[in-house]
C-alpha cells in the first residue's frame, strides 16, 4: 500500500515523495485532492483524521483499505 | 456541559419556496486556469464546482436576487402576499451596513406597512436559523413570514486566492412560512464556536477595521493567498476540522432527539460547501447519495443560500406534489452549525429562475 500512496501523492504534488515528506507547503485544497485521489483507489482516510495529516507518514498511519 | 442548543417549534409549514440565480455563467475551467494552471481539473473535481452563477458587482445584489425570487414565487403560485406580516433577510452581503435589506424588500415587494422586517447576519448556517426564527415569528404574529436568503459571496472572494477563487456563486431565495394546525414538529440543533472567528472572515470593512486607502489593494498573505482586506480569508483546514468533528455529531444528536434514523428521512440537505465535504458527511451519516441532492456543480457555494437553492433546483417537482421528510445542516463562518429536522411539501415550488445580467 505504501508504494501506491507514494505514487498517488507524488502525482498530486508533482514531486517525488517518501515517508519523510511533510506537507508544510501543502494547502488544504491540495490535501483534499490527495485524500480524494486515495479514496478513488479505495484507500480511505477516516474523515476525523484528515485535519491532523501533516505528512506522508500520517497518511500511511491512518490509511484504511476498503472493499 | 451540553454541546448543542435544542429548539422545537410546532404548527408551522413552508408554504412556498423559490430561488433566483444570475444568468451569467462562469466556467471554472477557463476562469481558474491562470491561478490553478494544470491543476484546474483536479481542483474542480475536489470542490465539485464546474461552473458558477455570478452577478456584476455594484449592479446586482443579494437583495435584487432575493426580491426576484419572491416575485417569481408570487407570480407562479398566486400566493397572496397580503398574508405576510414579517420579512426576514438572511445575508452576510447586504446592500448597505444601514439600513438592512429586509426593510427595502418590504418596500420593493409592495408589502403592507404592518410588517416586521429585519436581517439576520449569518453565513452558511443562516437558512436554518432563518427557518427557526421565521417559524417562531409566524406563530407569534399568527401570519405568514417571508424568509429571504441571498448572498453575493463571489464579490468578496479574491480571484487570486487559491483557497476561495472558484468556490463561490451568487443566489437569492424566498420561502414563505405560515402557521398550520396539523403539521409535524420542527426540531433544531445549534452549535457555535466564536473562538474560531478568524477561520472564515472578511477582516476589513466593518467597524473593527474600517475601510482605508489600502483596503482595496491586493497583498500576498502568509497562507499564500493574494487578496484585499475587503476579501474573504478562509482557513480551509480549520473550517474542515470543525465541520468533520461537529456536523455529524449535530445530525446524530438531532436524530436521537427526534427518535429517528437515516431510514426515516427522504432527504439529507447539506450546505454545499464543497463536494468532497458533502460526500464525506453523507458517508459518515450513512445516507446514500440518492438522498443527498447537490447543486454545487452548477451553482457553486452561495453560502447561506445553498440549502434553499438546492431544494428549489433539485426537489421542486417532488415537494410540489408530496411531503418529504428532511434533515438539514448548514455550517460555516462563526464558526456556526445549525441543523434541523422538518417536513416539507406539498407546497408551491416553481423552482429556480434567472436574473438577466
Amino acid at each position: 500500500m505504501k508504494k501506491k500512496i507514494f505514487s498517488i501523492v507524488s502525482k498530486i504534488i508533482e514531486s517525488p515523495v517518501d515517508e519523510t515528506t511533510d506537507f508544510k507547503d501543502i494547502n488544504s485544497l491540495k490535501l483534499l485532492q490527495i485524500i480524494m485521489a486515495l479514496d478513488e483507489e479505495n484507500i480511505t482516510i477516516p474523515l476525523e483524521k484528515i485535519p491532523s495529516i501533516k505528512s506522508v507518514s500520517d497518511i500511511i498511519k491512518f490509511a484504511q483499505i476498503e472493499g | 456541559m451540553e454541546q448543542f442548543a435544542l429548539a422545537k417549534v410546532k404548527n408551522v409549514r413552508i408554504a412556498g419556496l423559490s430561488a433566483c440565480v444570475p444568468s451569467n455563467v462562469v466556467d471554472n475551467k477557463i476562469f481558474g486556469e491562470s491561478i490553478y494552471k494544470n491543476e484546474i481539473s483536479n481542483v474542480i473535481k475536489t470542490t465539485g464546482v464546474s461552473e458558477r452563477r455570478i452577478c456584476p458587482e455594484n449592479v446586482v445584489t443579494s437583495l435584487d436576487l432575493s426580491v426576484r425570487a419572491a416575485d417569481y414565487l408570487r407570480e407562479k403560485s398566486g400566493y397572496d402576499f397580503d398574508n405576510i406580516a414579517g420579512v426576514i433577510f438572511v445575508t452576510s452581503s447586504p446592500d448597505f451596513l444601514m439600513p438592512n435589506n429586509a426593510t427595502t424588500a418590504q418596500y420593493r415587494l409592495g408589502l403592507s406597512g404592518a410588517t416586521a422586517a429585519f436581517d439576520i447576519n449569518l453565513a452558511c448556517s443562516g437558512y436554518i436559523y432563518g427557518l427557526w426564527v421565521a417559524a417562531m415569528m409566524s406563530k407569534s404574529l399568527n401570519k405568514s413570514i417571508l424568509l429571504l436568503d441571498g448572498e453575493t459571496n463571489s464579490h468578496f472572494a479574491s480571484p487570486k486566492d487559491y483557497a476561495t477563487a472558484l468556490l463561490f456563486g451568487d443566489a437569492g431565495t424566498a420561502s414563505v412560512i405560515e402557521p398550520c394546525d396539523d403539521s409535524n414538529e420542527w426540531t433544531f440543533v445549534f452549535e457555535t464556536d466564536g473562538s474560531q472567528r478568524d477561520a472564515l472572515i472578511i477582516p476589513e470593512g466593518g467597524y473593527r477595521k474600517r475601510i482605508d486607502k489600502h483596503s482595496s489593494e491586493y497583498k500576498k498573505y502568509p497562507d499564500g493567498g493574494i487578496r484585499r482586506g475587503i476579501d474573504m480569508q478562509m482557513d480551509g483546514m480549520g473550517v474542515f476540522n470543525f465541520v468533520v468533528r461537529n456536523v455529524p455529531k449535530s445530525l446524530q444528536y438531532l436524530m436521537e432527539e427526534t427518535n429517528t434514523t437515516p431510514d426515516d428521512y427522504d432527504i439529507l440537505a447539506l450546505h454545499q460547501a464543497n463536494l468532497f465535504m458533502v460526500k464525506q458527511v453523507a458517508k459518515m451519516m450513512k445516507f446514500p447519495m440518492e438522498k443527498v441532492p447537490t447543486t454545487i456543480q452548477k451553482f457553486g457555494n452561495s453560502s447561506s443560500a445553498t440549502i434553499p437553492v438546492t431544494i428549489a433546483a433539485e426537489l421542486d417537482k417532488q415537494i410540489s406534489t408530496k411531503k418529504l421528510r428532511f434533515i438539514a445542516s448548514g455550517f460555516g463562518a462563526g464558526l456556526s452549525i445549525a441543523s434541523a429536522s422538518f417536513e416539507l411539501g406539498p407546497c408551491v415550488c416553481p423552482g429556480v429562475t434567472e436574473y438577466e445580467c
